[in-house]
């Protein structure tokens, strides 16, 4: 397959050692060093601890990652899954912290081990000002392409993320929300439907509720006006429940719209403009999935290889794609999404 | 020839016979037409919403929100617009356009005189029911 644009590219970090080496402040690195701080499990999904095999520990290579790429990939967004998981830590500061040692460990580790690598820098969703410092801190390297950061139980459209989305959008970075593992958990992360203990397989089939509440919270909040240059990208939730969530919210805007006077085109346009959707190995990809996919703005898939929870093969992943969208999907709106980063004008690519 | 020569003109009763706001409906010439006051003004529109066939003149006329900033609201009585009381699409009482193009359907309007305080609704000639 020519021309594949990788948006989700998961690197691994497995020594506690080598990530305490970026923690810049000496008195943050001494309490990791002193404490129990572990490293997050590999996967952001929950339950992630009790499935099967180990991630293959080359997934913490860059440069094995790097010899791994298929000749066909023209990118790959690395999505540091580990940093998903401080959705649900209770220190904030920590979180913090913690992200910031992972993009700097990316930034000198990773980045120059393959030209074709993009980063999604990290960032803790909790405080939107140390976010914002944290995006301008880092985020005009060249290599820089989007940001990227689990949800809490905030909804995406709330003022508490306006510092993200301002910064986000001056150096011209989508921003990548990816789960964290703990959606459903009582207090702190993003919220599911009811309350109660779920088993992992039922956490895992409600993670579009997130995406559905966060998508409904941005539009009609109307983010998008406020942030007319922010793009968000809802890695790792499917694509399959979007459609008839658009149908709806296009039919309530019709009769509801005094309540949401700032919207002035139907909601499924600003999705269309806006959001992107990640088709990736998470998803319902069943040949029915393709007449789904049909139904979105053109512009609302991208692909990603989930990678080291996939096998990275686009070819097959996208082979049941509709003709006129399988470009477009495999990289054009990746192309388009990631463009306008500002590290990257910068740079000159 | 011209429209207004050759339109009907139907007395549908005098100013004070009209509540503010609130519409009276007719049968003019078969169709079912409501006629509304606002002040000084009046609206007469096809009983008949766009959208569904709801029998529209039941609906609310006010003013309505402009587009604004988010969070903020911004309403206007310049252009008095009519809700239909099934799914709430408004259309201007002026003339019978979407408000906010949320449809690309029209309400049905129709022109209004008032002499010596009568009302009367004009009825162009040859349209359709």
């Amino acid at each position: 397959m020519s021309g594949v644009f990788d948006a989700e590219l998961h690197p691994l970090i497995t020594s506690r050692a080598g990530l305490l080496e970026y923690v810049s402040d000496p008195s943050w690195r001494q309490r990791l060093s002193d404490g129990e701080f572990a490293l997050p499990q590999a996967s952001p999904h929950p339950g992630a601890e009790l499935e099967g095999g180990a991630v293959d520990p080359s997934a913490a290579d860059p440069a094995a990652v790097a010899a791994a790429l298929g000749s066909d990939v023209e990118a790959a967004l690395l999505v540091p899954a580990q940093a998903m998981a401080t959705a649900g830590w209770l220190s904030h500061t920590m979180a913090a912290v913690f992200c910031s040692a992972v993009n700097d460990l990316l930034i000198a580790e990773w980045l120059p081990a393959e030209p074709r690598f993009r980063l999604a820098i990290a960032v803790a969703p909790h405080d939107g000002f140390a976010a914002a410092e944290e995006i301008e801190r880092v985020g005009r390297q060249p290599a820089v392409a989007a940001v990227c950061m689990p949800l809490i139980a905030v909804n995406m459209g709330q003022r508490h993320y306006h510092p993200i989305y301002a910064a986000a959008e001056r150096l011209g970075l989508p921003v990548v929300v990816h789960p964290g593992g703990f959606e459903g958990a009582v207090i702190g992360p993003a919220a599911l439907g009811g309350i109660g203990p779920r088993t992992p397989e039922e956490s895992f089939t409600l993670l579009p509720q997130v995406a559905t509440a966060n998508v409904a919270s941005l539009i009609y909040d109307g983010a998008f006006q406020q942030f007319p240059g922010l793009r968000v990208v809802f890695a790792g939730f499917g694509f399959s429940w979007a459609p008839p969530v658009l149908w709806r919210a296009d039919s309530e805007w019709r009769g509801l719209r005094v309540e949401v006077p700032w919207l002035t085109k139907p909601p499924s346009e600003y999705v269309g403009d806006h959001i992107r959707f990640l088709v990736d190995a998470a998803c319902e990809l069943r040949p029915e999935a393709w007449r789904v996919a049909a139904m979105l703005p053109e512009t609302s898939l991208i692909y990603g290889s989930d990678l080291p929870f996939g096998d990275g093969d686009a070819e097959r992943a996208l082979a049941g794609a509709p003709a006129g969208l399988r470009e477009r999907i495999a990289a054009g709106n990746a192309r388009e999404t990631f463009a306008a980063a500002v590290g990257a004008a910068e740079a000159g690519r | 020839m011209t429209a207004t020569a050759t339109a009907e003109r139907h007395c549908v009763g005098s100013v004070e016979e009209f509540e503010e706001n609130r519409f009276r409906v007719f049968e003019i010439a078969g169709r079912p037409i409501g006629v509304v006051r606002r002040g000084e003004e009046f609206f007469a529109v096809r009983n008949r919403c766009p959208h569904q066939g709801a029998e529209i003149c039941g609906g609310r006329v006010s003013g309505t929100m402009l587009a604004s900033s988010p969070g903020e609201y911004r309403y206007s009585d310049a252009e008095p617009v009519l809700a239909c009381p099934w799914h709430r699409w408004e259309f201007r009482l002026a003339d019978g356009g979407s408000v906010g193009d949320v449809t690309g359907k029209r309400l049905v309007t129709y022109e209004v005189e008032v002499e010596d305080r009568e009302v009367y609704v004009k009825l162009r000639a040859g349209r359709a029911r």
